[in-house]
């Protein structure tokens, strides 16, 4: 009876181990070799030092990609959220043709971003227009990331019974005071979810922004282009700041989340005015 | 029609004038006459796909109707929108606001009309007293049960003073026992606001409990309107006869002098006469609890039917019996007896024994078979 189970449970364990090791160890590799005092990014160890941190700290080029990619990420985050939710909002009624426009927003996750990054680059050159950080490169992050925007918010804008948006407008209240003081807080976690998650797409976009960022630099482009000529563990500093500061951004914002809900209750139990 | 003839205005809250709705070809409701007196307490009954959830709809102002016209105290409001129309809906699901507490949820209506301050406070407090939830002002419609729930919901339009509140189903969504509880609830909420309830059900006994006149809607027409005792005793249709209660229904022919004539030759007489072509064939109804079993010995009443039927089986349920028999000409025949009865009608049923089976002339229903709408 038990050795079966058992088998089972240490054939799950190892598998587990295998698929954990092949997503962290590269990660935890590159870390440890940040810290190598060593001109290359290998072994051997030759010692601890915070060098690399300082010399990323201190690179300018490295900090104007840095906040290329942040700007751009907010944007992208707020843009594409402002999309998902107009387009969710559109499928709870019933339009014509709604299989054919939810197919049409959601091939662009079908096709390989290489090939929808060099088709917009050809149509940018076609076309002569300008191609930098705020037109192609926004143009085409939009493209890749409001089907995840969409695909975040709709579930929650579905679930919500419309009942409740009636009988607040049953109560009074115009179409859009319902929206914004029934709606909206309701469906607000999925809203964020969404923008950390496209500010997060766009802030690790490599490919579609190689072909669309013209002369600028984000900070996945500086770091290629360091590696290309000139690698030092200070790559991997950088690296491991940029990793660090997206962690911080998905951290963050799911704290929000819970504290938002923390002061849902509290309104609860504390109803003023 | 026209408004103005219909139209006693201080007595009537609501009206719908020859109120018909289609969704494309469909047709939802068809030519809906309505008049809802002030202070009255209204339902609509009928089986899902009646239309009943559309009229109440059209009269919260989240369908419009496709012709004729809604008013509310004398006031055409057919193009409003729901959020200018002075009437409230008390949702089926409840559609309870979960990001706010009870006292937000009540207060929200008040609030979207500037109410503010102790006013407001007033209000909301006396609105839950109301509901009997004085105390869970500051709860999350989460924390609470089913019922309460819907008393929240309740007192969240109440404390809007609506013209007429409209009520969707509102207790189908709770167990038996709660719903008995809740219904004797509403009644009497309704008693201390007074304000007209529409009350839109699928359940026939909740209708004659609550409401003072039902009206009966089948696939979009509205088959009858009066008091429970009217539609239960008179049912205008073989549908609302069926749809209240329940009736032994027995096909025959209709005679001019003799009554209906029955495969045997059997003849029921009958008061519902009148309008019934000659030889037509027609169904004739009694109600189970109508009927009784007659003696041998008891002379024959001239306002009776008398009918002789076999007894198949008797079953108990506690402060009545169900008898189940067969008539002389082949149609099965259920009565209801009270246990109480003399004990020498009792003897004369048993499984297996004739009998015979009497019931009132006046308890005789009649319905022509019309078309397939009145048949079936």
């Amino acid at each position: 009876m038990t050795a079966p189970q058992n088998v089972t449970r240490i054939a799950f364990t190892v598998v587990a181990a295998v698929v954990l090791s092949f997503l962290y160890v590269p990660v935890l590799t590159l870390i440890v070799l940040s810290f190598n005092d060593s001109v290359s990014i290998s072994l051997p160890w030759v010692g601890f030092t915070l060098r690399w941190y300082g010399e990323a700290l201190a690179n300018v080029g490295a900090f104007n990609a840095f906040v290329n990619s942040v700007k751009l990420g907010i944007c992208v985050g707020i843009i594409s959220t402002l999309i998902g939710l107009l387009t969710a909002l559109a499928f709870r009624r019933a339009i014509a043709g709604k299989s054919l426009v939810l197919a049409s927003l959601l091939i662009p996750l079908l096709i390989p971003g290489i090939v929808l990054a060099v088709a917009q680059a050809v149509l940018w050159n076609v076309a002569g227009w300008i191609m930098n950080l705020w037109t192609s490169t926004l143009i085409g992050h939009l493209i890749y990331t409001s089907p995840f925007a969409f695909l975040t918010i709709f579930p929650r804008v579905h679930r919500f019974d419309p009942n409740i948006e009636s009988a607040a407008m049953d109560l009074g209240a115009l179409p859009l005071v319902a929206f914004w003081t029934i709606v909206l807080p309701q469906i607000a976690p999925g809203l964020v979810a969404s923008f950390l998650f496209c500010f997060t797409l766009s802030f690790d976009e490599f490919v579609r922004t190689l072909f669309l960022i013209g002369s600028q630099n984000t900070l996945p482009i500086y770091l290629w282009s360091i590696i290309l000529n000139n690698p030092s563990p200070q790559t991997s500093a950088i690296a491991i700041l940029s990793m660090s500061f997206s962690l911080v951004i998905v951290a963050t914002g799911s704290m929000l989340l819970r504290q938002r809900r923390l002061i849902g209750r509290r309104s609860i139990t504390e109803p003023g005015s | 029609m026209t408004a103005a003839a219909t139209k006693p205005a201080e007595q009537t809250d609501l009206e719908l004038i020859g109120v018909h709705k289609s969704f494309g070809i469909k047709s939802v409701l068809t030519d809906i006459n309505v008049a809802v007196r002030q202070g009255e307490f209204l339902a609509i009954l009928g089986p899902s796909g009646s239309g009943k959830s559309t009229l109440l709809k059209i009269v919260a102002g989240f369908e419009r109707q496709s012709t004729g016209i809604v008013t509310l105290r004398g006031a055409d409001v057919s193009d409003l929108p729901p959020y200018r129309r002075n009437v409230n809906t008390v949702f089926q699901s409840y559609a309870l606001f979960p990001h706010m507490s009870v006292f937000e949820n009540v207060a929200y209506g008040l609030r979207r009309k500037g109410v503010k301050g102790t006013v407001l406070r007033t209000r909301v407090d006396e609105a839950l007293e109301l509901v009997n939830l004085s105390g869970f002002a500051e709860r999350a419609p989460d924390t609470l049960s089913g019922g309460e729930q819907q008393r929240v919901a309740i007192a969240r339009a109440l404390v809007n003073r609506p013209a007429v509140l409209l009520l969707d189903e509102p207790l189908s969504a709770l167990d038996l026992k709660i719903r008995r509880r809740m219904q004797q609830e509403l009644k009497r909420i309704h008693e201390d606001v007074g304000t007209t309830f529409l009350y839109v059900t699928h359940d026939q006994e909740e209708a004659l409990v609550l409401a003072d006149r039902i009206a009966v809607m089948r696939s979009g027409y509205c088959e009858q309107i009066g008091t429970g005792a009217e539609i239960y005793h008179q049912p205008a249709t073989r549908f609302v006869a069926d749809f209240i209660g329940e009736t032994n229904w027995f096909l025959g022919v209709f005679d001019n002098g003799a009554g209906i004539i029955m495969r045997d030759g059997t003849r029921l007489r009958t008061k519902a006469a009148h309008g019934v072509a000659n030889n037509t064939r027609v169904e004739a109804g009694v109600r189970p609890e109508r009927i009784r079993i007659a003696t041998g010995r008891e002379p024959c009443r001239p306002d009776e039917n008398r009918i002789s039927a076999t007894i198949n089986k008797i079953v108990f349920q506690g402060s009545s019996l169900r008898i189940e028999g067969r008539t002389s000409w082949g149609d099965s025949i259920e009565l209801q007896q009270q246990i109480d009865s003399e004990v020498a009608t009792l003897a004369a049923a048993e499984p297996g024994k004739s009998a015979t089976l009497a019931w009132d002339i006046s308890a005789t229903l009649l319905f022509q078979v019309l078309d397939e709408r009145s048949a079936s």
